[in-house]
């Protein structure tokens, strides 16, 4: 009897404490709109994954959905990350388009932090696209982002990017350092700050601490696990290791930027020998 | 002292006499030079023009030279240029210059079928100015006998070549067409073993047609006989199953009607079944127990730094 009592609480218990901790569903949202949010789900897996025509297509998809509710912040959350992934497919001037729809429509109430950060990836594409309306770019960004804006290390490490394309190494070095000290807890920016450090120290003739930054950029993202920053940071270890004349860890980096570099090809044969 | 006596009364002036005889024989004869020689224009003033020719063949030292059929001049001398061509010096009457323009051509061609061969001239076109003294003029080969039969030769003798090797293809035992033959003649040696079989085929059919679908025939008119017989009946046992097909129908939508509600209210019923299971695996989703294993849907702008 006492057994079958320990059985039945066993069974019931789990049961009971489940019920008690259990809360009532949240309401359902409207039809077109969890919609939206499942093509806005698919669409960023498919980015994660690299498929860019399917996540443009869903992307594009959860706009139009968004658009028939005239829900502005999905629109600029929509409009953001499709132009992201017009970004990566090469087709900036979409991508760019879609942003000023989103920074010149002034009377559009859409949220000032998604402006911010449409105005952020503005100065992203044409920072990479070395355009020269960039540096006007960044620091329209710059006037978006509030004190508190989470963007402020990515804006200083934007300015490193441009000091370091025009050949201003001091200055890419102490936007690099600034970028480092207020990525905080932004790994992403971070390892970003470092790299550009190292390649503006290693340009400043300072292969040292060049390495220092290289080694440790590459410990970043080995934790976040990019493959092609992975690659880079590889490489200008073993540009600042040959010129501390360390020839043989030099080659040794290389090897292994290299083989880095040939595994995130697209259609790329068997792996090297390690 | 004199040789013959001049007695005779007969040869009294007989060396004036002979003088005046002789000296209208050569006038006569002079008179028939200059007369052959105006025929042939030798006191007509000329102009010498030339042409090229790749031959001498046709063409000869005085060949008549005419215009529209008149015989305007006449070739002068051939040499041989330094291109191993043939150079035709021609004089033609100054008087008929003026019809030749600078396009004019010449044409070796023959007077009739088997008449003298000549040079046709063609004057040229109207607008071009006229020919001047010394000029050139083209040469252009004549559709004469002799050009007909090598163009009638160059396509001749093709057709022969032809015609030859059509010949050896019927004559080679292992060629297309003499097995072609071997095989339309085996095909019709085939052809008679087929029609004797055919033959066979069309007699046993006549035999099976009186054999067995004459006794068909007869059969199927007692089908029909029988079955105009029964059809009345058929046609009362058919009306009857409609009937009672239009009965159970009639049935059927009685029921539908009664248990119609019942059916919407079951349709109903599972609609709001499968709400609840959606509402209840929503309520696990956000029970402490289960929300902890299930990932927040991330929202907004994906997250992307400023080196993405």
């Amino acid at each position: 009897m006492t057994e079958m009592l320990k059985r039945a609480l066993l069974v019931c218990l789990p049961l009971a404490l489940l019920a008690a901790c259990s809360s009532p569903a949240p309401p359902r949202p409207p039809a077109v709109l969890e919609s939206a949010n499942n093509a806005d789900q698919q669409a960023r897996r498919a980015l994660r994954d690299g498929d860019f025509p399917v996540a443009r297509n869903l992307f594009e998809q959860s706009l139009r959905l968004q658009q028939s509710l005239d829900n502005l912040p999905g629109i600029a959350s929509a409009a953001i990350n499709l132009a992201a992934v017009y970004h990566a497919m090469n087709n900036d001037d979409v991508a760019l388009s879609l942003l000023d729809g989103i920074l010149a429509d002034r009377l559009a109430p859409y949220p000032a932090d998604l402006r911010a950060v449409a105005a952020f990836r503005k100065a992203v594409i044409l920072v990479d696209g070395k355009n020269k309306d960039a540096p006007a770019a960044v620091e329209a960004a710059a006037q978006l982002c509030a004190s508190s804006c989470e963007f402020k290390a990515g804006l200083y490490n934007l300015r490193a990017r441009m000091a370091l394309g025009s050949q201003d190494y001091a200055a890419a070095a102490s936007q690099a350092k600034l970028a480092a000290d207020a990525a905080g807890d932004d790994k992403e920016e971070l390892a970003n700050a470092r790299r550009h450090s190292g390649a503006a120290s290693f340009a400043l003739g300072q292969p040292g601490p060049a390495l220092e930054h290289y080694l440790a950029a590459l410990e970043l993202d080995k934790q976040l696990g990019a493959p092609r920053r992975i690659a880079e940071d590889l490489r200008g270890a073993s540009v600042a290791l040959d010129r501390l004349g360390r020839k043989d860890e030099a080659a040794s980096y290389a090897r292994r930027a290299a083989a880095a570099h040939d595994a995130i090809q697209p259609g790329a044969g068997a792996a090297r020998a390690p | 002292m004199t040789l013959l006596a001049d007695k005779d009364e007969r040869f009294k002036g007989l060396f004036v006499k002979v003088s005046i005889f002789v000296l209208l024989a050569v006038l006569g004869i002079a008179f028939n030079f200059m007369y052959a020689a105006l025929r042939q224009g030798l006191f007509v003033k000329k102009t010498q023009i030339y042409f090229v020719a790749p031959s001498s063949q046709d063409i000869h030292e005085g060949m008549a030279v005419k215009l529209s059929g008149f015989k305007i001049g006449t070739v002068k001398e051939m040499t041989l240029n330094d291109m191993a061509q043939t150079r035709v010096d021609l004089l033609i009457e100054d008087r008929y210059m003026h019809f030749l323009k600078e396009d004019a051509e010449v044409t070796p061609g023959r007077e009739g079928v088997i008449g003298d061969t000549v040079l046709a001239l063609t004057g040229g076109s109207e607008k071009k100015p006229p020919l001047l003294p010394g000029a050139e003029i083209k040469y252009v080969q004549g559709g004469g006998l002799e050009q007909i039969t090598q163009d009638l030769r160059a396509h001749l003798f093709p057709a022969i070549a032809d015609m030859s090797k059509l010949l050896h293809d019927i004559n080679d035992p292992n060629g297309d067409i003499r097995q072609t033959l071997k095989n339309l003649r085996e095909l019709s040696a085939g052809m008679n073993g087929t029609r004797a079989k055919l033959d066979q085929v069309l007699d046993h059919t006549d035999a099976l047609v009186a054999s067995d679908a004459r006794p068909m025939v007869q059969s199927l008119s007692k089908s029909a006989a029988r079955l105009e017989q029964d059809l009345p009946v058929l046609l009362d046992k058919a009306k009857t199953t409609f009937d009672s097909l239009e009965k159970s129908s009639s049935t059927i939508r009685t029921m539908l009607e009664t248990s119609g509600p019942q059916v919407t209210g079951l349709v109903g019923e599972s609609r709001e079944l499968v709400s609840g299971a959606r509402k209840t695996v929503d309520s696990l989703n956000n029970s402490w127990l289960l929300r902890s294993g299930i990932p927040p849907e991330p929202q907004g702008p994906v997250n992307m730094d400023s080196s993405d």
